[in-house]
């Protein structure tokens, strides 16, 4: 008997010694080549599914031409150049474009733009695949304030005469141009360059010894973004060669010290959406549907950039698997601490995270091994692995990962175990430690609340006169809050890192939130910080920042029992101190009610 | 080491179906049920996609599934 059309079908499969190899970051070319052949498999269903759909309901394609177009010119295109089609279909953005419109199809929702206009995209799409294929054709596409783009290569700019219309794109003799009302945008004969009325999607090539990095600057592609269309902003010349200034040196150091990373990056990460410049921490950001693509923020030198190239990789390459195989159960509940964000995180995220700081990681660990930036690499590897190694252990047992998840989690683990055992600077390590603790007491004091009887308890003890709290201090078992109890605070660990990477600071304005007692804190005056946190308490007994800083502070100096409670339980000292702050009797100083709670914490 | 043995076990099949060599004109025509049921596999997904909001979070960063 002949099989079946279906018993026919293939579907994309992964070969268990890929799923381990890229668990344990010891992938290459091939499997990444995988993951993006399927990405293109789950595009052309959503692009199917989509123009079926939206075929069927006329009305909602406004003044569109009939979508049997986008069909037909996509058809066509292919026929004559194949990769033209497939490089359409891997431009990340048609990736986010088709997600965001299959939503707002099935709601019968208009987003940003009526439903038309991003309905209308598909022939954008179309067209910019016609271009690549040098084909003679016409056809319509959306303008948005003026702005009609051509997906991965570039948009016509014209007067936004109203906020939604349509431009008439035109292939013939072979030239290709944008029509909008009275006016004309011809496409530069030759791509690389803009010409009047046109921007060009600009790329940056980079090539360190056998390594060719190729990456797109996409500063125009509405679907860009991380949750719905935004409009273009098109960075100036001097920032565009910034950044080609700070790839190069980006790949230089990862071809150098990661080259395992710097084969198969380059397949997985193709286009960047270029972000403003911020001060501290490497801003960046990605979406599942955008297999390929990262918001980056303009970073401050080329090791800030590859630690972040490497880090949205990762999530680029999860994204993928997570596409062909199911790593854990649906469970959206933010309930798990991480080091690398201020709340909670649900599951998913928690494990995004610690697959791309997995390979930050193992990036700062290269460097440091091998003595580049030194100070910088030895700290940076120090907080990673511990901080990444702290989730990853609460992942292990969590029942929500699927068999392959646990799987995945193990394989993880195989390499970043013994990584903690390695051996860095004593400084280095004192320091992850140190932020690590401000930054978890700073979570518990602002996410956790401790249970009310046990506040009660611990209360009625102190208005007794009590020498000890009746009670053994258990972790709470009351989910975090996803909204913090009060603003966050970066100083120290702002401090800490400028420290680290400009040899010294000096008393800094810039740094937001940092006090008196943060630069005190920061360049190990210990004394000076604890007065100068205290009188912040005396201020403003309920502010977190000092209550952990008092803590870390009087830590530093030796072990303190009020230093146990403000680091390990500062949320219990915080909700004890204000039912206390609500009796007619004045309140004690903080430190020493931590103090006395203190007394029956572990150390 | 681990534990499993990745040279002997069967591959992962996913739920996505292999459209790579599919032309696109062939891609029009695919109604069978492995395909419907493919495409409705991918469709759902999308719904799966939560924008959070909420985000004000400077050093961190954000990442969509």
């Amino acid at each position: 008997m002949p099989p079946s059309a279906d018993e026919r079908r293939a579907f994309h499969r992964l070969p268990w010694r890929d799923f381990d190899a890229l668990a344990r970051l010891q992938g290459d070319e091939d499997m990444a080549r995988r993951l993006r052949r399927a990405e293109r498999s789950r595009r052309k269903l959503l692009i199917h599914a989509l123009l079926i759909e939206a075929a069927k309901t006329p009305d909602k394609l406004g003044p569109l031409p009939p979508l049997e177009s986008v069909w037909e010119l996509l058809a066509r295109a292919e026929a004559r150049t194949p990769r033209a089609v497939n490089r359409i279909l891997t431009n990340p953005y048609t990736g986010s474009w088709a997600g965001y419109t299959t939503r707002l199809l099935r709601d019968s929702m208009d987003g940003v733009s009526p439903l038309w206009m991003h309905l209308g995209h598909a022939h954008a799409i179309a067209a910019a695949a016609a271009i690549r294929a040098e084909l003679e054709f016409e056809t319509e596409i959306p303008v948005w304030q003026g702005n009609a783009v051509l997906p991965s290569l570039g948009m016509a700019r014209f007067p936004a005469t109203a906020p939604f219309s349509l431009a008439t794109v035109r292939g013939a003799g072979g030239r290709y141009s944008v029509s909008h009302g009275e006016k004309t945008v011809w496409l530069p004969i030759s791509s690389g360059s803009d010409g009047p009325g046109w921007q060009e999607i600009r790329r940056v090539r980079s090539q360190v010894g056998a390594h060719r990095f190729t990456l797109w600057l996409d500063d125009l592609d509405p679907y860009r973004g991380l949750y719905e269309p935004i409009p273009p902003e098109r960075l100036p010349g001097k920032v565009f060669a910034d950044w080609q200034r700070l790839i190069d040196d980006a790949c230089r150091l990862i071809a150098a010290h990661v080259p395992e990373l710097a084969r198969i990056m380059p397949v997985g990460l193709a286009s960047l959406v270029p972000e403003p410049r911020m001060r501290f921490g490497n801003k960046s950001a990605s979406t599942g549907e955008a297999f390929g693509s990262a918001v980056v923020g303009l970073p401050t030198d080329g090791a800030a950039l590859a630690d972040t190239l490497i880090h949205e990789f990762q999530h680029i390459v999860l994204g993928g698997l997570l596409h062909l195989v199911e790593l854990y159960e649906p469970d959206p509940s933010e309930r798990i601490y991480v080091a690398w964000r201020d709340d909670p995180r649900p599951l998913s995220g928690a494990l995004q995270g610690v697959y791309a700081f997995f390979g930050v990681t193992a990036f700062w660990r290269a460097l440091a091994g091998e003595g580049v930036m030194l100070r910088r690499s030895a700290f940076e590897f120090a907080y990673w692995r511990r901080q990444t190694w702290r989730t990853l252990q609460q992942l292990r047992t969590d029942a929500t990962l699927t068999t392959a998840g646990r799987r995945f989690v193990e394989g993880i683990a195989e390499r970043l175990g013994p990584w903690q055992d390695e051996a860095v600077p004593a400084e280095a390590n004192d320091l992850a430690a140190a932020v690590a603790q401000d930054h978890f007491a700073g979570w518990r004091a602002r996410h956790l609340r401790p249970k009310p009887s046990v506040v009660g308890e611990v209360v009625d003890a102190w208005l007794h006169g009590r020498a000890k709290p009746p009670v053994t201090l258990h972790p709470t078992d009351l989910p975090p809050t996803p909204v913090p109890d009060g603003i966050w605070s970066h100083a120290r660990t702002d401090l800490i890192r400028l420290a680290i990477r400009d040899a010294g600071i000096g008393r800094n304005p810039d740094i937001p939130g940092a006090t008196d007692a943060d630069f005190a804190y920061t360049r190990g005056d210990f004394p000076e910080a604890i007065e100068g946190y205290r009188a912040e308490l005396a201020n403003d007994p309920d502010q977190p920042a000092s209550l952990v800083g008092l803590g870390l502070a009087l830590s530093a100096r030796g072990p303190h029992p009020a230093a146990r409670a403000l680091l390990h339980c500062p949320e219990l000292v915080r909700a004890v101190h204000r039912q206390l702050r609500t009796l007619d009797s004045p309140p004690p100083a903080v430190e020493r009610l931590a103090a006395w709670i203190g007394q029956v914490v572990p150390g | 080491m681990s534990s499993f043995s990745a040279s002997t076990e069967p591959d992962i099949e996913s739920a996505l179906i292999d459209l790579d060599g599919i032309p696109l004109t062939a891609l029009r025509g695919l109604d069978d049920e492995a395909f419907r049921h493919s495409a409705h596999h991918v469709v759902e997904r999308t719904r799966h996609v939560r924008a959070r909001y909420r985000s004000a979070n400077p050093p961190g960063g954000e990442r969509i599934d």
